[in-house]
């Protein structure tokens, strides 16, 4: 069940809000978390019912095994191996046995064949956090939690299939609070905010720009040559199209869990405003960077051996982040690219520091270059990222950069459309640069220790543009999401004239 | 309740209220709870989206009995003729530009009830090309199982909401609420499924339209209905893509035409399915445009491999292959100026005077009237079929001499395109699966 379905939005959601609540009010807050675990595996169900006894064994290994090392008085080293082994065996296993043995076959011209594996849901997702919950309580980081808290930080609905990648301590100190499963009107009318311009996000915004990059892969699949200004519409408009996406997602995320008095981290902070990708990677999917930073590039040794070892890391990260995106060479070819930019990027700032200055300069116009230096590299990296194949993504880039002397100048695929996607892009470059993002005019932020229902910090001064609950936002938000329900589908037209 | 909430409430209002509108009004004619005659009875926009009505149509009816094919079964094939037998309730779920893919996603659609008994399909040339489009008002979502075989429980409510809570559903509500009632329109006839015409929401039988033989001006008349359709077909349906290509099979997605053809086939058997397939009989010009073009030698490989096919399935006694194509008594019938023809609409489309004949030839339905002429219809076999090609090919010697000036007319369409069979590339031999059309030269103005 998708977020962007009428099934969520008119009774998936409503339903279980308001279970929430009655429950809430009336009974103790363990019988509301059951409901909402209960309406969580219900969700997870909808796609594959078969896969729920997957989620399910998962959680009770490792919350045996987390209160294993948590509670013994030695580490357990072995224990920990055996349980992250466990975790990466069956992720290996769903996502990538078929991947690796295309691989086999292809190297060593074999015919292996491990069936037809669907891959479960989120398991990329419910994988990460128990490693990190596990290594945590290997650590003596995490408390006894209670099973029920442990299903809800697993299994919560908003975060399970797309992210954000939760962490324990985040998720688990919210639901020990009695008031998290009260009724919160500010907490609630915020995120019905966040949802509905979430919902317009991805509805108007990304499914629309996606019209301008799909025939552009497709073709690079099929045809000889593109033309120049085909490839560079296409990848600016999957670069368009997947920032509002992700963005579109994480703000339905966040918004879903709002309703229900939670908070989930932020994901997502306008990443193409970024002045290298350093920053880039601290703007862009954050819980998946920090997921990386703390239980893979750290432990590798992280900066701590000198530089070399420190590329050696960071490469090593990347390539693997990569292939966690999808079980593909362009998706490692991707996570390379970006491994090898921080290289880079690394080195630069390095350079500059033994010179006794800072890489990035203070002034606007160096400022500007630097973003629109990063931006490119990004896009760059996200033709390999869309491409269905390698040959289709080096066709774009050559034809983007003028190395393919048989390509036409002028759009063709889209000639008919050129001027209308000129304004699309304006249009998108305003939101995405020329405007704050949707945390930021909501004032939403997670409190350090996590806490919810916490009032926003009435100190700071509030600028004009902040949300507030109040006639005009409503109107303002009502109406977006009145859009965004009636274009979730459409009755398409029988054309007789298909040229 | 804060006032932000009030508003929020008086948004989810207004969307039920879009609800209620677009079932009251209907614009795609599949809910029929309300009939205002002059509001909502002409439904212009229904016809355009066929898929989606016969896909809720037939999840409600369960038929025992279908009609397959494209508009040409659609117009034609009646599901309400007597020689069907005693399967009911009988439907025609041919679809407009249907191909052979769509065809075997809706038999399984309808299968999924466990109710079909009898099949009845219809075969058109061009809906093999595996190049050409798959028809734009097509969507998985509508029906009751996935391409993977996997059930899809929200085919209904996919339906409902699309048709009562879409930008796209209160613009057909608006257009239906703005039809101009007087103008004769195509609807799908809930009843039968079958295509035809419509004025102010008065259903006009096809037959009768079809037979009013009395003179009328040339530009009602039937030759210039066969030129238009001659024409379209000649520049853009029977070749597709961007290099003008007719193939049984798409080498960018991977699709083959008789590949879902032999799965049709094969559902059939698997099912018990009383099945029987037919070629349509386009009138002898519309041959004559496959001629034209080049294509008559992957024309007669296409019957070929729809012999061979049923053949290799292993129901070339359960399942006849009845071939109406061709030039015979029917299809070479004079194409008249000022007059509409009985038993055509236009050159590829017939009537169902024609589609009634086809019924009882195949399906024994003795007593009907008309009663097919003896050359209407051959049963197509592995020990026959190429005897049959090579009679068909001295026919249509026979009609160019007895028809040069129709002939003519669509040889110098042809050429007024720039096609010319010996500019077409065949590949695939022996069994030839494609041809490419290439012109010599851009089409330019005739200067005489």
């Amino acid at each position: 069940m998708l977020f962007n379905s009428h099934e969520f939005i008119f009774l998936f959601l409503p339903i279980t809000l308001m279970g929430y609540y009655l429950i809430g009010s009336r009974l103790h807050h363990r019988m509301a978390v059951s409901w909402l675990v209960f309406a969580s595996l219900f969700y997870y169900a909808w796609w594959n019912p078969a896969y729920v006894s997957l989620i399910i064994f998962s959680m009770l290994f490792n919350y045996s095994v987390g209160l294993s090392l948590v509670s013994s008085d030695h580490p357990r080293r072995g224990l920990l191996a055996v349980g992250v082994i466990a975790n990466l065996a069956l992720l290996g296993y769903y996502k990538y046995a078929n991947f690796f043995l295309e691989t086999v076959n292809l190297v060593g011209d074999t015919t292996f064949d491990a069936g037809n594996i669907l891959l479960p849901l989120a398991i990329s997702f419910f994988t990460f956090q128990q490693i990190a919950y596990l290594v945590d309580s290997f650590e003596k980081k995490t408390r006894e939690y209670n099973f029920l808290n442990y299903a809800l930080f697993v299994t919560f609905f908003p975060q399970l299939i797309a992210g954000p990648i939760v962490h324990h301590r985040e998720m688990l100190s919210q639901f020990a609070h009695d008031r998290t499963f009260r009724w919160n009107p500010g907490l609630f009318e915020q995120g019905l905010a966040f949802f509905s311009i979430g919902l317009f996000k991805k509805v108007i915004i990304a499914d629309n720009v996606a019209l301008f990059s799909t025939p552009l892969f497709n073709a690079a699949l099929s045809q000889p040559t593109l033309s120049v200004a085909d490839a560079w519409i296409g990848a600016l408009a999957y670069s368009f199209q997947l920032y509002f996406d992700f963005s579109a997602y994480s703000d339905m995320a966040i918004g879903a869990a709002l309703m229900f008095g939670i908070k989930l981290p932020i994901n997502f902070a306008s990443p193409y405003k970024a002045t290298s990708i350093i920053d880039f990677w601290s703007r862009w999917h954050i819980t998946l960077s920090r997921f990386l930073r703390d239980y893979l590039y750290i432990p590798l040794g992280g900066n701590r051996d000198g530089n070399l070892k420190r590329y050696r890391n960071l490469i090593i990260t990347m390539l693997l982040g990569g292939l966690w995106h999808g079980a593909g060479w362009t998706f490692v070819i991707w996570g390379g690219l970006h491994g090898f930019y921080l290289m880079v990027n690394h080195a630069w700032r390095a350079f500059w520091k033994s010179r006794g200055k800072l890489a990035a300069g203070g002034n606007p116009l160096s400022r500007g270059l630097s973003i629109a230096l990063t931006f490119l590299a990004v896009m760059v990296a996200w033709v390999f990222f869309r491409a269905e194949s390698f040959d289709a993504a080096i066709l774009i880039l050559r034809t983007m950069f003028g190395l393919d002397h048989e390509s036409m100048i002028g759009p063709n695929l889209f000639a008919d459309r050129f001027y209308d996607i000129l304004g699309w892009f304006l249009a998108l470059s305003l939101i995405v640069w020329g405007l704050p993002n949707l945390p930021q005019w909501m004032r939403y932020h997670l409190p350090d220790d996590g806490r919810a229902g916490e009032e926003m910090d009435s100190a700071q001064p509030r600028p004009w543009w902040t949300f507030r609950a109040n006639v005009w936002w409503a109107l303002f938000i009502t109406t977006l999401l009145i859009i965004a329900v009636l274009n979730l589908t459409k009755a398409s037209e029988f054309l007789y004239f298909q040229f | 309740m804060s006032a932000y909430l009030k508003i929020f409430t008086v948004g989810f209002v207004g969307l039920i209220l879009v609800i209620i509108l677009n079932l009251v009004i209907d614009p795609y004619g599949i809910y029929n709870l309300f009939r205002w005659p002059g509001v909502n009875t002409t439904k212009p926009v229904m016809q355009d989206h066929e898929k989606l009505v016969k896909a809720f149509l037939t999840a409600r009816l369960k038929p025992e009995a279908v009609a397959l094919g494209t508009s040409r079964a659609d117009f034609a094939i009646d599901p309400q003729h007597p020689s069907w037998g005693d399967v009911a309730p009988r439907f025609n779920l041919a679809l407009a530009g249907g191909s052979t893919y769509v065809t075997r996603r809706f038999l399984e659609h309808v299968l999924t009830s466990g109710r079909l008994r009898k099949v009845v399909m219809g075969l058109d040339f061009f809906a093999f090309n595996a190049i050409r489009a798959i028809a734009s008002d097509y969507t998985d979502s509508v029906l009751a199982v996935q391409d993977n075989g996997a059930p899809n429980p929200s085919h209904l409510w996919n339906i409902i909401v699309t048709t009562t809570l879409s930008r796209s559903a209160i613009d057909d509500t608006v257009k239906t609420l703005q039809a101009d009632a007087s103008a004769a329109i195509q609807v799908i006839d809930p009843v039968t499924g079958m295509r035809r015409f419509s004025i102010g929401g008065k259903p006009i039988d096809t037959r009768e339209l079809q037979s009013r033989l009395q003179k009328t001006s040339p530009e009602q008349g039937a030759l210039i209905r066969f030129n238009a359709m001659e024409e379209l077909y000649l520049r853009h349906v029977y070749l597709a893509g961007t290099e003008r290509e007719f193939s049984f099979e798409n080498p960018v997605t991977g699709n083959s035409s008789l590949r879902e053809f032999r799965h049709i086939v094969q559902l059939c058997r698997q099912h018990e399915i009383d099945c029987d397939f037919f070629i349509s009989p386009p009138h002898a010009r519309q041959m004559e445009v496959i001629r034209a073009i080049g294509l008559w030698p992957l024309f007669e490989q296409w019957k070929r491999e729809l012999v061979s096919i049923i053949q290799e399935e292993g129901a070339e006694k359960r399942f006849p292959l009845w071939d109406f194509s061709g030039y015979n008594s029917i299809t070479t019938k004079d194409v008249p100026r000022d007059s509409r023809m009985r038993e055509y609409l236009d050159s590829t489309h017939y009537s169902p005077f024609v589609g009634d004949m086809i019924l009882t030839r195949m399906l024994d339905g003795g007593e009907s009237v008309p009663q097919p002429p003896a050359d209407f219809g051959v049963r197509l076999t592995s020990a026959n079929i190429e005897q049959t090609l090579s009679a068909d090919r001295k026919r249509q010697a026979a009609y160019h001499r007895s028809h040069p000036e129709d002939v003519r007319a669509i040889e110098s369409l042809a050429e007024k395109f720039g096609f010319n069979p010996e500019f077409v590339v065949f590949s695939g031999a022996p069994r030839i699966n494609r041809a490419r059309a290439y012109r010599e030269k851009p089409p330019s103005p005739r200067s005489d």
